[in-house]
């Protein structure tokens, strides 16, 4: 079963988010801040991590770049999930090493499209 | 009263002898003032001094003729003054007369022990309020002092004094008289001088007053600025506190949306909940958006991007919303535009601003977002024109549209015609890009809408805050023509969406 990391502070967005994705067949791992997150990409081990990038403390940048920087995790697909559909968050979330980025709240269609996008790239990059 | 009103009239009268260049200066001004005051009314005063000399002296001869004439003479320098204008010279060449006159009545009339001797005081009093502060002119008149002062000296020693012809009792009355005219001689310059003084201050305090108010309005400026960047700033932090619990109500009721399979009431409701969530959520976006734009705070970006993709997308957005509104929405795009330098997120939003205003507004319509070369300029740009054939804007309620908050009267009941801030939001997004925004429209004729972009956005940035107004023109009918073309070469189509918008 394809597992993801959803990064995420507030109850109700990781909440709403996960129970969708578990109708969708994925294993939702949840971490709910940048320290959890890098912790959690390398135990849980999952196929994907949703970043929230506002996540106070650590931001989801950070911590992208700590996993990005961790060769167990490195290879691990990020999208990251901006408040704001800004060119400058943009630019980050290419920056650090995210794979893609989206913008809350999610259309959940296209997260998902995105989602299996991501997936796809990183099966072909391992194969 | 009557005093004011003598003393008004001497002002006018003396002020008709000053020349417009020393009018110009204040302190000038006050100066030629207090001389021609005193060359005015002095003679009146002076002379009557030797006019006791006359009456009492039984030889009258060159010595108070001398002295007549010498007082009289004074009365020559307002004309003077006039035509010339040469104030220090004529103050240098009067306060000569004034030394002359003085002197020679004591020479004559008793030396040292004459009852003219207090005239001598009225030298340096006139001498140096006609100069004022100008230092040089001061050290002038002190060397004039001096000089006459020994040549006086001189002649003293030179001849023997002259016998004075006057009796005692006459002289005691020429003493009198002439320190009482001296008196009264000080006196009228003292209270002059007073008056002069007394409307500067008054002046001075006008202009107090003044710059107290400039102050004032300057801090209400400044008051009004921080406050209104406050409100920025709280409506910015609050639309983000909207935000989140707004996306809870959406997401929540799409997550039971997906559950409710089979219910289509229970589906209805929910979807209900969803959309309003889903309108309210934009209508938080478009105030954290204009607020974010007043602040200062927005952010802007550029690349290179494919206006006609870009309009095409658009239109594609808001292909649902114009169905259910039975109108037709098509996209033109003339073709090798090319690629333009502006900030593509934003342009999108101008877009999708000014179609979802023409689908809002239009029934059984057509909506035509064409884009293409902009004509009529010299440098090279682009125009995305979104024009409908809906109710139309009255010119007079255009400017307001474009910059309040505002809806369209009769649309005040239509809760789906949005809060009015999609105009005002393009424009001031317009503004922030470097766009130029304008718009037509012609009642029951329909409306249409065009951004200009430079294709190197940099170059306009400079020209921010325009946007424009112009009166319909071709535009308007060609797009009615237009609309009438469609409905003749489909007619099948335009009847199924009228019928859906009855439905």
């Amino acid at each position: 079963m394809t597992k993801l990391l959803l990064v995420e502070d507030n109850e109700n967005n990781r909440d709403m988010l996960s129970r969708r994705l578990i109708r969708q067949g994925f294993e939702i791992a949840f971490a709910i801040d940048g320290p959890e997150a890098i912790a959690g990409a390398a135990s849980e081990k999952p196929d994907l991590i949703l970043m929230d990038v506002a996540l106070g403390a650590m931001n989801g940048w950070e911590a992208t770049l700590a996993i990005k920087a961790n060769p167990a995790t490195a290879a691990i697909p990020v999208i990251a999930l901006t408040a704001h559909a800004l060119a400058t968050d943009r630019v980050r979330s290419v920056e650090v090493g995210c794979i893609d980025y989206d913008t809350k709240p999610v259309d959940f269609p296209r997260l998902l499209g995105k989602i299996h996008a991501a997936l796809a790239h990183a099966k072909e990059a391992q194969s | 009263m009557a005093l004011s009103n003598y003393l008004d009239q001497l002002t006018r009268f003396s002020d008709w002898f000053i020349p417009v260049d020393i009018a110009a200066n204040r302190e000038q001004r006050e100066k030629a003032r207090l001389f021609l005051y005193s060359h005015i009314c002095g003679p009146f005063i002076g002379a009557t001094v030797p006019l006791v000399i006359w009456l009492f002296d039984d030889a009258t001869d060159f010595r108070v003729a001398t002295l007549f004439a010498s007082i009289f003479a004074f009365w020559i320098f307002p004309p003077l003054l006039k035509t010339f204008g040469r104030y220090y010279l004529l103050s240098i060449i009067s306060v000569q007369n004034l030394i002359f006159t003085i002197l020679w009545s004591c020479y004559f009339y008793g030396g040292l022990s004459s009852p003219n001797v207090a005239w001598m005081l009225v030298i340096p009093l006139l001498s140096f309020m006609y100069v004022g502060s100008s230092a040089r002119m001061r050290g002038v008149l002190i060397a004039q002092f001096l000089v006459n002062g020994l040549i006086y000296y001189i002649l003293c020693n030179a001849f023997t004094s002259p016998t004075v012809t006057l009796a005692t009792p006459a002289l005691e009355v020429l003493g009198v008289v002439s320190t009482a005219a001296a008196c009264a001689y000080t006196t009228m310059m003292a209270l002059l001088y007073a008056n002069a003084l007394a409307s500067q201050v008054e002046l001075q305090s006008a202009v107090e007053r003044h710059l107290a108010t400039a102050a004032d309005l300057l801090a209400a400026t400044e008051d009004a600025r921080r406050s209104s960047t406050a409100k920025s700033d709280f409506i910015a932090r609050m639309s983000h506190e909207l935000r989140t619990p707004l996306n809870a109500i959406i997401g929540y009721s799409e997550i039971l949306l997906d559950d409710s399979e089979g219910d289509p009431v229970e589906s209805r409701d929910l979807d209900r909940i969803r959309l309003a969530g889903k309108h309210l959520l934009k209508l938080v976006n478009r105030i954290l958006d204009l607020s974010r734009i007043e602040a200062g705070r927005m952010e802007k970006s550029t690349e290179w991007t494919d206006c006609g993709q870009l309009a095409q997308s658009v239109v594609d957005d808001f292909a649902s919303l114009a169905a259910k509104n039975g109108d037709r929405i098509v996209c033109t795009v003339e073709p090798g535009l090319g690629l333009v330098s502006t900030d593509a997120l934003k342009l999108k939003q101008i877009i999708g601003n000014l179609v979802e205003n023409a689908a809002q507004f239009t029934r059984n319509g057509e909506i035509v977002v064409s884009v293409e070369r902009a004509v009529g300029t010299s440098d090279d740009a682009v125009r995305i024109a979104v024009r409908d054939n809906g109710p139309g804007i009255a010119p007079d309620r255009l400017p307001q549209v474009l910059n309040n908050f505002d809806v369209l009267d009769d649309d005040r009941e239509n809760p789906e015609a949005g809060a009015g801030l999609g105009l005002p939001l393009a424009r001031r997004l317009c503004d922030l890009i470097g766009a130029k925004l304008s718009i037509e429209s012609k009642i029951g004729k329909g409306t249409a809408a065009f951004v200009r972009l430079s294709r190197n956005s940099d170059a306009t940035q400079g020209e921010d805050g325009e946007f424009g107004i112009a009166p319909p023109s071709q535009d308007i009918e060609a797009l009615v023509d237009l609309a009438a073309a469609m409905r003749a070469t489909q007619p099948q189509r335009s009847h199924e969406n009228d019928q859906a918008a009855v439905g």
